[in-house]
């Protein structure tokens, strides 16, 4: 899974012709919602956006699983520090519920039940506000994500720069695959030593690149006239539906009115 | 009737290795096919940056339809309408994200309304065959279609004179014939066309115009015949003949003769003299 994919993925899914307006505000509300609301409504959501992103867009479940496998990594990484506690040894810990404890020379290293609680908070959470983001990165090109953000009045000083830097990630990217390869060919990489010289080369040579790329871009927005900013125009039209618009509607009602009875139920 | 014309252009770039044009004049002649040789280095990019007023020579003049260059901002907006410029590397000249929305980009500067903006979008993505990519995102193309795409972004504007930068590198055969039939199209409709290359074949078998450049210098400017009778003067520049021309030099004079003395230019006019010649000989 790497940005080029993505980036394809969004280009070619099932709910392209839908109009974004609708995928990030759709995205968007199920973000608050997760982010305000408890386990079973971030649970309900957390399959309900599987069924969009996998059954409706089409995003192969390889694709969709490996994203949400690297992102939840990063949740992973933080757990230790979330769930392991210590104290001196000798310190009252009555009224720690405890789940496990270790005598570490003169400390007490333990996991309570009150942390273990609150990984599981975390953890729905950050599962369910992982899928909308997804599901906004999978089913939203970013080109339209930005004239989403010119319609809405974003400044265009932000969506110039973003239109830019999204331009060149993928030149960047290309510029050092060549860059890699080339070392390799030529006999690089041999050693550990060998391999951080070259990557230091490559960066180096990154930077030089990118200055003369700059210069030469600067040249050719000039040739086409380049004024004081950036507008474009697209020429794609989106077609609602209202399958999927009662459906999320629908379904995003019934959420809340969930999470209001059940009053942040827990399982 | 000369479109644009230079004259005694002198131009070294800040920290380079002494000047780049050392003293080029010419004119490009209007509705022709034109071709400006010359090899690798001698100035030739350099000289159609000063073709739309990007750079500012550092001695000599400019102009267009005899009225010299004003480097003012709104003089050289007007001049990049007029003079269209495609770079060699499209990826310097690619902005935005998709394809419909880069074509967009030039229209966009001149502030036309966004109506008119997206019907010329539309005619030009069916004139150049980019239908079907038109919200593909630019780094999914490959180079032949980014070519095509920077062509048809300069093209949306209408420029009276186009300017290509080495347009055939690293294109296949195919796609340099594509090119070459989209450029006879683009002349037709009456914009002038130069192109700079160093592959003396296409130059030859396109080319109404010829220009010659070597050192920062013009060393020609005529017709592309008399240009192949100036072997000498080619072959000491290292362009070399085009191969139809050596072709038809390896020709015995038997066959030669009752035949058009000057030299074909493509190889459909060698095939052409050569048929004719077998039905009179019968």
């Amino acid at each position: 899974m790497n940005w080029q994919q993505l980036d394809s993925l969004s280009y070619q899914n099932r709910l392209k012709q839908l109009p974004p307006e609708h995928k990030l505000l759709f995205g968007c509300a199920l973000l608050l919602l997760v982010l305000l609301g408890h386990a079973l409504v971030q649970l309900l959501v957390f399959v309900w956006i599987g069924v969009w992103v996998i059954g409706y867009a089409r995003i192969p479940v390889r694709s969709y699983l490996l994203f949400l496998l690297l992102s939840t990594a990063f949740f992973v990484a933080g757990l230790p520090a979330l769930l392991i506690d210590w104290v001196k040894a000798g310190v009252d810990l009555q009224n720690v519920e405890l789940l496990a404890a270790w005598k570490v020379g003169s400390y007490v290293v333990y996991i309570s039940s009150a942390a273990l609680g609150k990984v599981y908070i975390l953890f729905w959470r950050t599962m369910a506000s992982l899928s909308c983001f997804a599901f906004i990165l999978f089913t939203v090109p970013f080109a339209e994500i930005l004239q989403v953000l010119r319609r809405i009045g974003v400044p265009s000083i932000l969506t110039d720069l973003l239109m830019i830097m999204y331009r060149f990630i993928f030149v960047l990217l290309q510029t050092s695959y060549q860059l890699w390869i080339a070392q390799r060919s030529r006999g690089g990489h041999q050693s550990f030593k060998a391999l951080l010289r070259d990557a230091g080369m490559l960066a180096a040579q990154l930077f030089i690149r990118a200055m003369r790329k700059y210069e030469a871009l600067y040249k050719g927005m000039s040739a086409r006239g380049f004024a004081d900013s950036f507008d474009v125009l697209s020429l794609r039209s989106h077609v609602r539906s209202p399958r999927y618009e009662r459906e999320s509607i629908a379904g995003f009602i019934m959420l809340i009115l969930l999470e209001g009875w059940t009053g942040g139920w827990w399982f | 009737m000369t479109l644009l014309e230079f004259h005694d252009l002198h131009y070294s770039y800040p920290g380079g290795r002494g000047p780049v044009l050392r003293g080029v004049s010419f004119g490009i002649p209007e509705r022709k096919k034109c071709v400006l040789l010359g090899r690798n280095g001698c100035g030739k990019s350099t000289l159609f940056l000063h073709g739309n007023g990007i750079i500012q020579p550092q001695k000599g003049q400019v102009s267009w339809r005899g009225t010299p260059f004003v480097y003012k901002r709104s003089a050289l907006q007007e001049m990049t309408q007029r003079v269209g410029l495609v770079f060699q590397d499209p990826e310097h000249q690619l902005i935005a994200s998709t394809v419909s929305e880069d074509i967009s980009y030039g229209l966009c500067n001149r502030k036309l309304p966004p109506e008119v903006i997206r019907a010329k979008v539309e005619s030009i993505l069916d004139v150049f065959g980019l239908r079907e990519l038109a919200d593909a995102p630019i780094h999914h193309l490959s180079l032949g279609q980014k070519r095509r795409l920077a062509l048809a972004g300069v093209m949306v504007l209408e420029p009276e004179l186009l300017l290509l930068d080495e347009p055939t590198a690293y294109l296949d055969r195919y796609q340099t014939k594509n090119l070459l039939r989209e450029l006879d199209h683009i002349h037709q409709s009456g914009t002038t066309v130069l192109m700079a290359t160093h592959d003396m074949d296409i130059a030859f078998e396109w080319a109404e115009w010829i220009c010659v450049m070597d050192e920062g210098q013009l060393v020609f400017a005529g017709e592309p015949q008399e240009a192949l009778a100036k072997r000498e003067m080619l072959e000491s520049l290292h362009l070399g003949m085009p191969l139809i021309a050596e072709v038809w030099d390896a020709l015995p004079d038997t066959v030669k003769q009752g035949m058009d003395g000057s030299i074909p230019t493509s190889v459909d006019e060698l095939k052409q003299r050569l048929a004719g010649r077998l039905v009179s000989s019968r």
